[in-house]
């Protein structure tokens, strides 16, 4: 579907809103569900959207697991003599947070619909600074930078003969730890040098800026901008009221 | 106002704490016309770098001044004029892109002068029509080859309508078919848009095409002339720089005797001397 970047951005504000005020299983996996809808909408398929959201599962199973445990309750699924491990309540709040993270990741999904030149577009169309937009755009950019660089220094290490599987968790932990510095620094030159070209191609020479290209709102917009903030504040008000 | 850049004592040190200064450039006195394919040559922590950074104010000098026609880089009011004076291409193009869209990535510079963006459209489209990308306008820039990837980081430059134009070590991170591409651009520029070239580079046979070559040691202008007499003289073996294979053959059918144009020292021009 054809919508300007600003539609999607508050799409995406909306649903994530929701999944923050929303705190219960059955709330967040309706809300799942309509932003699965909504992909498939903007012509995402489940082997696409999987794959978004492969990176996470390990995640989501460790806060899973942390949040059965760790949350207190009185209807006790397991034991270990007189100390309750795992409660219905702790395994509600479990679901409750991956179910969250899962629908923030999914609306998050709809940012990769348009360019982050798009996102800059939108953003300082709405009067956001410049310099603010760039940031956030240039932040966004250099975090698969940060996993390529990682991947690099560890592709390094295995060539020196380490086996990273056979090393135990222990001993990886520290290793990470000392990989960040390398990975930190090589990054660190690498904004550099983006920054030297941009500076070299007169970025923030003038207080102004021009655009080659505008973004504009369509009808559509309007009402998908409107629905969508309507939808969400009836919600709310619904959840809290 | 004068159409050339010019170093006038220009002096760089690096402060460390704790330890003395070092100097990266020491006393440089040179000049550089409008309209000239400069190739800078030297080894490793030579200054090059330092240099072309210094000749649109990214690095101003310690002692001296740089003038870019007539413009003094250590003066804050006339950055803005400078940087457009001057345009700088990197050895990385992966390191200089910004933008997701090859026309938009052209626009950008364009964009930060405030220009209208009629004036954008027509800069994007000429920079691109002569940087030979205007059939990839609408392309990612990490679809490009290498060799395209650079010429992107060129014409990202040009629509700042720049006289002179500085790359370091452009062909470093290219194959032998992206460096033909680059090289042949920057001729064409040269050529056909009066743009000064100045290009610094590892590999004689790149810079042996230009008009003048310099070539730096120690943070000194070690020699300064046209190609020819630099790969003849003495001294630039004793910089550590060896000349390119062509100068070498010209210059041992010289010694042999034969009647050859001592000034050949590309491909082309040997080509064309034994056609003649």
């Amino acid at each position: 579907m054809l919508l300007d970047p600003r539609s999607k951005m508050i799409m995406v504000i909306c649903i994530s809103s929701l999944a923050l005020i929303y705190n219960t299983p059955a709330r967040l996996l309706q809300l799942l569900l309509v932003t699965l809808v909504l992909l498939f909408i903007f012509s995402f398929n489940l082997r696409v959207i999987a794959g978004y959201l492969k990176p996470f599962v390990f995640l989501m199973f460790f806060l899973f697991v942390v949040q059965s445990i760790f949350s207190p309750g009185d209807r006790v699924i397991l034991a270990l003599g007189p100390v309750s491990l795992i409660s219905i309540e702790g395994v509600l709040a479990g679901a409750t947070v991956v179910l969250r993270l899962l629908v923030i990741t999914a609306a998050a999904m709809l940012f990769t619909t348009f360019s982050s030149r798009d996102f800059i577009l939108g953003l300082v169309q709405w009067k956001v600074p410049y310099e603010i937009a760039f940031m956030v755009s240039t932040a966004l950019r250099f975090l698969p930078l940060f996993r390529d660089e990682l991947k690099n220094v560890l592709t390094a290490i295995q060539l020196r003969g380490v086996d990273l599987k056979k090393v135990p968790w222990g001993k990886k932990m520290v290793m990470y730890r000392r990989l960040t510095f390398p990975v930190v620094y090589r990054n660190m030159l690498k904004a550099e040098q983006l920054a030297i070209a941009m500076e070299a191609r007169a970025f923030r020479a003038y207080p102004q800026r021009t655009y080659l290209r505008q973004l504009n709102l369509q009808r559509v917009d309007y009402v998908v901008i409107l629905l969508s903030l309507l939808v969400t504040f009836i919600l709310i008000m619904r959840y809290i009221g | 106002m004068d159409g050339r850049i010019e170093l006038i004592d220009a002096t760089k040190e690096y402060k460390h704490a704790g330890s003395p200064p070092v100097s990266a450039l020491n006393c440089v006195n040179l000049s550089i016309r409008q309209g000239e394919f400069v190739g800078m040559v030297g080894l490793n922590a030579s200054g090059k770098t330092t240099l072309a950074r210094m000749l649109n104010g990214l690095i101003l000098p310690s002692r001296g001044k740089v003038l870019v026609n007539g413009l003094d880089t250590a003066d804050l009011a006339q950055k803005k004029e400078i940087r457009r004076l001057v345009g700088m291409v990197f050895q990385n193009p992966d390191n200089q892109i910004i933008n997701p869209i090859v026309e938009e990535e052209v626009a950008f510079a364009a964009e930060n002068l405030n220009l209208s963006p009629a004036e954008v459209r027509r800069r994007v489209d000429w920079a691109l029509e002569v940087s030979g990308l205007a059939d990839l306008r609408h392309h990612a820039p990490q679809m490009l080859s290498g060799g395209q990837k650079q010429r992107l980081a060129v014409a990202a430059v040009l629509v700042m309508q720049p006289s002179y134009l500085v790359l370091d070590e452009p062909t470093s991170m290219l194959d032998e078919d992206g460096r033909y591409e680059l090289i042949k651009t920057l001729q064409d520029l040269n050529r056909q848009q009066r743009l000064s070239i100045i290009m610094i580079s590892h590999r004689m046979e790149e810079v042996a095409p230009a008009e003048r070559i310099i070539v730096l040691h120690q943070g000194t202008v070690y020699l300064d002339g046209p190609p020819a007499e630099v790969f003849r003289s003495p001294r630039f073996a004793l910089a550590g720089l060896k000349p390119p294979p062509i100068a070498r053959l010209t210059n041992s059918l010289l010694r042999q005797g034969h009647p050859i144009d001592d000034r050949i020292v590309t491909l082309e021009q040997m080509v064309e001397f034994l056609c003649r």
